[in-house]
């Protein structure tokens, strides 16, 4: 326990000393507290200070943010528009003559159309594969295995059921 | 104790009196709270820092003073258990965070958190017992333990007469003799000079000693008529 360890000048009244020592008195008494005051909130401290579980989800890359795919979005747009205009002029400056070079620009802006998709939304894309993969090989073993086989009856005919 | 040739000799009871008249401090005094005041610093700073065995050293420091702060305005022992452990939890949640910012200052930031705490408490209790039944506050309270060297009846009559003192003054009172805080930091929490912490401190004690003086000579005169000296 740290004491004060100064003294008011101005007390030089020995009845206010006294005074003094009835309050010092008093609030002695006032730390009377129940035996393990201490020991709860060391308690209380380490259950509130305690590091906090590892998280479970992380923040999505910046890849993945909808700016970005907002952004990915107004550029395949604009391809697509471009490509678009410069076909349809070619056509019409150079009949004949520039239809493969129109074809083949159509051709590259559709790649970089794709390459750009795979870019911008590859997570959620994979995400997608997976459950249609998911639920094709649900659908193979059903067909193949039968009703039984499938997880379906074990959801509807469990033990105890029939 | 005055004229006491070695201040760290006092007891704290005596230390605590914050009543002697030697107005100066003892170069041995100041290398001591020098002393002390380096050893919080290293204390504070070790348990910002994770330690375990700094911050027993800081609850079996302050645990109790901060208890008796928050129980002798409350006058309920759990309700002051708890509010120390939030003031314990609330300086760990800021110690580790990085949001202390009291350097040098630990103390009185402690006792600041502790005092608004326990008038946060006291208003949360008032509006239920405006709410509910106005006499719900009064009942509250419960018997207090009698200090040692104090009877019930003096030690009640003590706390009705800080009872009549305003909140500036109660505040020092309260914070020197049951937070035994040094006037030093008492000045720096309710940020006043430390002149006028010490002349309200002062004039406390005055306004105290007024208050017992009647239940003094009361009790002066009813004496000698049980003694049958008085007519």
């Amino acid at each position: 326990m740290t004491a004060p360890n100064d003294r008011n000048p101005e007390i030089t009244d020995r009845s206010l000393e006294a005074i003094a020592h009835r309050l010092d008195a008093l609030g002695l008494s006032e730390q009377d507290a129940p035996d393990g005051l201490e020991d709860r909130v060391l308690a209380a401290l380490t259950e509130a200070v305690a590091p906090a579980p590892i998280a479970l989800r992380t923040e999505a890359p910046w890849w993945r943010s909808g700016a970005v795919r907002m952004a990915a979005s107004v550029v395949l747009l604009g391809s697509v528009g471009a490509t678009v205009y410069v076909a349809q002029r070619g056509a019409s400056t150079n009949p004949g003559g520039s239809t493969l070079t129109a074809v083949a620009a159509v051709e590259d802006r559709i790649e970089g159309m794709f390459a750009i998709s795979e870019l911008t939304d590859a997570g959620a894309f994979d995400d997608s594969i997976a459950s249609l993969d998911l639920w094709v090989d649900t659908l193979d073993a059903e067909a193949t295995g039968g009703w039984q086989s499938s997880g379906l009856t074990d959801d509807w005919f469990g033990e105890g059921a029939l | 104790m005055r004229g006491d040739p070695d201040p760290a000799a006092r007891s704290p009871a005596d230390d605590g009196l914050g009543s002697g008249s030697s107005p100066g401090v003892s170069p041995g005094s100041l290398s001591e709270a020098d002393s002390e005041a380096a050893d919080l610093a290293d204390v504070v700073a070790r348990a910002s820092g994770g330690s375990e065995r700094a911050w027993e050293d800081l609850v079996h420091r302050y645990a109790r003073r901060v208890y008796a702060m928050a129980n002798a305005k409350l006058r309920r022992p759990e309700l002051a258990e708890e509010i120390t452990q939030s003031v314990f939890v609330t300086l760990a949640t800021k110690l580790r965070s990085d949001a202390y910012s009291e350097m040098g200052r630990f103390e009185p930031w402690l006792f600041r958190v502790t005092m608004n705490r326990v008038r946060d408490e006291i208003r949360r209790a008032k509006r239920q017992a405006v709410a509910h039944d106005p006499s719900s506050f009064a009942g509250m309270a419960s018997a207090p333990a009698e200090p040692a060297g104090l009877d019930a009846n003096a030690s009640a009559g003590l706390r009705d007469a800080i009872a009549t003192l305003n909140d500036a003054d109660r505040a020092v009172i309260d914070l020197r003799h049951t937070g035994q805080m040094n006037f030093k930091d008492i000045a720096a929490l309710l940020d006043e000079p430390l002149g006028t912490v010490l002349a309200r401190h002062h004039r406390a004690l005055k306004k105290l000693k007024a208050a017992l003086e009647p239940t003094t000579d009361a009790s002066d005169q009813t004496e000698p008529d049980e003694k049958g000296t008085r007519s």
